[in-house]
């Protein structure tokens, strides 16, 4: 999981444009060319697209191989290409896998085993080198994955799925699991059949690196100042630098980490061997500026001094500001990113041992009053499960288990489930034991976290749970709920989204016992903790154990297309109805205010806020550089 | 020419009046309208604070009541109107009433942490000043490097420790909330405290009847407490006085910036914070200006009365 302080991952799928309708009805159909075939107006290329963000939120420097942060997953896909990729195009259009370096998209032989893809001749690499890209750059990319200095931050998708891939390796090198037997040809072995491999194809870590230019950075983060680009931009600067040995490598001017990261054409990129991606690029260059101050930047905005925010989520009195005034409606863009919010329940800490104590918070929690903290339906659907609905590709519509008159919460079944609890002893619907008391509740220290946080600790103390709340910054809160030796009951800091459009993504690192870790533990109830995993992680263990969804996950896995999406969604209303781990609250969305020199506007398939390729603006700036 | 002099001479009172210590500092103090008038401010803030139940009651609306009828389809909070003579927070919680339970909070942090720091440093400092020598000499440097430190971020840092950790600071003894923020405000106030502590006393040991007293075989912990302390109160009170606003603003601080108190505890300094999420101030003014009123009232109420007594024990204050 990736984190900010709004959330993690954006999608492809679902992008809910709310543009002006005629916009909307162009960029849906508009090919790269900007010529259109519905007649809608034509989308203008050229300018600069301007926008402004609180931090850029780098976890690796925009080194792809360990960047996990929103923000640079959305730069690196207008930098970079991979084997495959999610078509570039909002709705369910969006969720199609199309071939991007590749030729196409390989079926898997060797009983799901082998994947052997071809890379499409004229494809290269941008400024300094100007040069084809091989597969032995595709190669090299992994060798950086599995190399333990570069701490490829999602390795784990591969670790253990590629023959040979560990995680260990002192330095990029041959993996046993990848062939390139020509320089076109690339060959991956697999361990185990696996079927999302090609969904993780489309993750940036895994994009053709050059060899000459990246072994200069034999740690962390370093490649990301000098990353040599392979898609339609590449960062300002990137001309300049000498690749002939690594002293003379010096960091292009385009990206400094803490202020600017300004993108530019790149004019090794031939649009002609990427015809399947959706891929418009229509703006010259690409202005990220970072402003601390959130109210300045859609202050910016509306002056026009800006395009357009980021993923900053603009404050109520933003929204208020726009949604209040016909003219400016159309220039807020909201669409679902694939976030759940949640609260955790600890599934060995008492009272929450106890699954019918998990039903009643289920029940009584108010999820309108949440989504209100966070500004109302624009904020996002009130979430009824776990993973959003399209990642289900509509197999789990409109299911609540423990839907409530206008989502407000039903103090009458909580109480009714509640007398089934053991901690119930007087069988009057409320927890009456000394379990129920005190309980350290983890939360932010931001907006909306503290602004929902009264409404929780109120619907807890209806039923007899009374909790401390504790608002911490951030990464606190994270690092404290995420160390299970603190054993804390429950929590409403965090949220999860995917990497990928595929709920393993969400259901094997939030519910599976592989996941938890000592530290940095993703599975925050603790779902299939055995005895001996709480004796070596220093916590107790309840008598009556703690379900698990292990073998479920396993299950599913396996599987591909629709047996899969069907697979996942039994997990997920299992997960919901008889373990209760987590109650979801809301599927959050990502808001975007544009300026009205936005002429197009698309939500990012990869990261969070905007399709930088997809983007239109009339300002005529001329491109920087 | 005599007689007339003697009818022009001030009439002798009938009877001297002997007037203790004391008394003479509060006809001091009674004389000085602007000091009254605070102390008249800071009696109507305690008897609110106090009160703040039955104003609760009175309202009907208790200071974690939610209201959501009083927030926007955006979730903004509802201004000023009947029934919600403040307006709501982004909550909806009724604004007055939580003003007026923030007099608690700004009472019981100020009071009693400047009241801890006032025992710790009258003890630290009488005994540097008592004993002298390398004891003071030590008591002195570790004031001074205590001094040194930067009050605010060291504040900050405790505080998010404390919040870090599930059982807070010192195997519980520091839960995040109310009983951190005063520990932090004693810790913090007490070196200056044990300073006018020490010197006061390094004045008085030297006098005869401290002499008089050794002489006579009094124990030094006798001497401390009959003879010296009884000297101490009055520049200890007037300091106190005059620390106990320093130390309001200190908790609104810490609060506004989201180190002080939880937010079921209504305190001006955090209501204040959450007026600025995301400005909301700027549509919301009642969160800022209301708490803001108070707050400004209550220390500026603080500050004319330690002045008042300052000016009251003042040797050359003129005779009453």
């Amino acid at each position: 999981m990736r984190r900010t302080w709004i959330g993690t991952r954006t999608v492809r799928v679902a992008l809910v444009v709310v543009v002006v309708a005629a916009i909307l009805a162009a960029c849906t159909s508009t090919p790269p060319t900007s010529e259109t075939t519905s007649g809608a107006p034509a989308i203008k290329r050229g300018g600069v697209y301007r926008v402004g963000v609180s931090t850029f939120g780098n976890t690796d420097g925009l080194d792809p191989t360990g960047e996990y942060g929103i923000p640079g997953w959305g730069v690196l896909d207008a930098l970079q290409r991979t084997l495959v990729t999610f078509r570039f195009a909002p709705g369910t259009a969006g969720t199609e896998l199309v071939p991007d370096l590749a030729t196409e998209i390989p079926q898997p032989t060797d009983g799901g085993l082998t994947y052997t893809f071809q890379l499409k001749p004229g494809v290269k690499f941008g400024a300094p080198l100007d040069r084809p890209i091989t597969s032995a750059d595709v190669a090299y990319a992994f060798e950086r994955i599995d190399s333990r200095p570069l701490v490829a931050q999602y390795g784990f998708y591969f670790f253990g799925v590629i023959q040979g891939m560990t995680g260990s390796a002192p330095k990029p090198g041959p993996i046993s699991g990848i062939e390139t037997p020509n320089p076109s040809t690339i060959v991956f072995h697999l361990t185990h059949p696996t079927g999302d491999f090609l969904y993780r194809l489309t993750l940036p870590a895994t994009a053709p690196i050059p060899a000459e230019v990246a072994k200069c950075f034999p740690s962390a983060g370093g490649y990301g100042r000098d990353l040599v680009a392979s898609g339609p931009y590449q960062i300002l600067g990137s001309q300049a630098v000498d690749p002939s040995s690594c002293s003379t490598i010096k960091p292009m001017s385009g990206f400094d980490p803490v202020r600017s990261l300004t993108l530019v054409r790149n004019p090794s990129y031939d649009p002609a061997t990427d015809t399947d991606s959706g891929r418009a690029a229509y703006v010259d260059a690409i202005e990220i500026t970072v402003d601390t101050s959130i109210a300045d930047i859609f202050e910016k905005v509306q002056t026009g001094a800006l395009d357009a925010s980021w993923y900053d989520l603009p404050p109520a009195t933003v929204l208020q500001h726009y949604l209040s005034d016909p003219t400016l409606a159309s220039r807020v863009n909201a669409f679902p990113n694939g976030n759940v919010q949640f609260i955790s329940m600890n599934l060995t800490h008492p009272p929450f041992d106890d699954v019918h104590v998990r039903r009643a918070v289920s029940y009584i929690i108010d999820k309108a009053a949440l989504q209100k903290s966070w500004s109302g339906p624009i904020s996002g659907d009130i979430a009824t499960h776990i993973a959003p609905p399209f990642i289900y590709h509509g197999q789990l519509p409109n299911t609540d288990p423990y839907a409530t008159p206008g989502n407000s919460g039903s103090l009458e079944k909580a109480m009714a489930e509640m007398k089934l609890s053991k901690y119930d002893p007087q069988q009057d619907g409320m927890c009456d034991v000394a379990a129920c008391k005190n309980l350290v509740l983890v939360n932010q220290n931001i907006a909306p976290w503290t602004t929902m946080e009264p409404f929780v600790v109120q619907d807890l103390a209806k039923i007899g749970i009374d909790v401390k709340p504790r608002e911490l910054e951030t990464g606190a809160a994270y690092n404290t709920v995420q160390r299970v030796a603190n054993d804390i009951p429950i929590s409403m800091n965090a949220n999860w989204a995917y990497d990928y459009a595929d709920a393993y993504t969400y259901l094997l690192p939030m519910f599976d016992s592989s996941s938890i870790a000592a530290s940095g533990n993703p599975n925050t109830s603790l779902t299939g903790l055995t005895a001996s995993m709480a004796a070596k992680l220093g916590i107790p263990y309840p008598a009556g154990g703690v379900p698990s969804v292990d073998s479920s996950i396993a299950e599913c896995e396996t599987k591909t297309g629709d047996a899969r999406a069907t697979c996942w969604v039994g997990v997920d209303q299992h997960l919901m109805e008889d373990v209760v781990p987590i109650v979801p609250y809301l599927w959050s969305n990502v808001i975007v205010i544009t300026g009205d020199s936005v002429t197009n506007f698309e939500a990012d398939p990869i990261s969070q806020g905007t399709t930088f390729t997809q983007v239109a603006v009339s300002n005529n700036l001329p491109a920087p550089g | 020419m005599t007689v007339r002099a003697q009818a022009e001479a001030p009439p002798l009172p009938e009877t001297l009046v002997g007037r203790t210590y004391w008394r003479i500092f509060w006809r001091r103090f009674m004389r000085d309208r602007v000091a009254v008038g605070g102390l008249i401010v800071i009696v109507t803030f305690v008897a609110m604070a106090i009160l703040a139940p039955l104003v609760a009651k009175v309202v009907g609306h208790s200071p974690n009541q939610l209201f959501e009828s009083m927030r926007t389809e955006l979730g903004l909070p509802l201004g000023p109107r009947a029934h919600f003579w403040f307006g709501a927070d982004q909550a909806g919680r009724d604004l007055f009433v939580r003003v007026v339970y923030g007099a608690r909070t700004s009472l019981t942090v100020s009071v009693v942490g400047t009241g801890i720091a006032t025992v710790i440093g009258v003890i630290v400092g009488a005994t540097a000043g008592f004993y002298g020598r390398w004891l003071d000499t030590l008591i002195s440097r570790v004031i001074d490097v205590w001094l040194s430190l930067p009050l605010l971020l060291f504040a900050i840092g405790l505080s998010t420790v404390c919040s870090a950790s599930p059982n807070g600071c010192l195997n519980g003894l520091l839960q995040p909330g109310l009983s951190l923020v005063i520990g932090i405000i004693a810790l913090f106030t007490w070196p200056y405290i044990a300073r006018i502590a020490r010197g006061q006393v390094i004045s008085l040991r030297q006098r005869e009847f401290v002499e008089a007293a050794r002489a006579m075989g009094v124990s030094d912990m006798r001497i401390v407490l009959s003879e010296l302390l009884p000297n101490l109160v009055g520049p200890i009170v007037v300091y106190a006085t005059l620390t106990l606003p320093g130390n309001i603003l200190f908790e609104a601080s810490l609060s506004f910036l989201g180190v002080g108190v939880p937010q079921s505890t209504p305190s001006w300094g955090r209501m204040m914070a959450d007026a600025t999420e995301g400005s909301l101030f700027t549509y919301a003014w009642w969160m800022m200006v209301f708490p803001g009123l108070f707050l400004l009232l209550m220390t500026f109420a603080f500050y004319l009365v330690g002045e008042g007594f300052r000016e009251a024990l003042d040797p050359r204050g003129g005779v009453s």
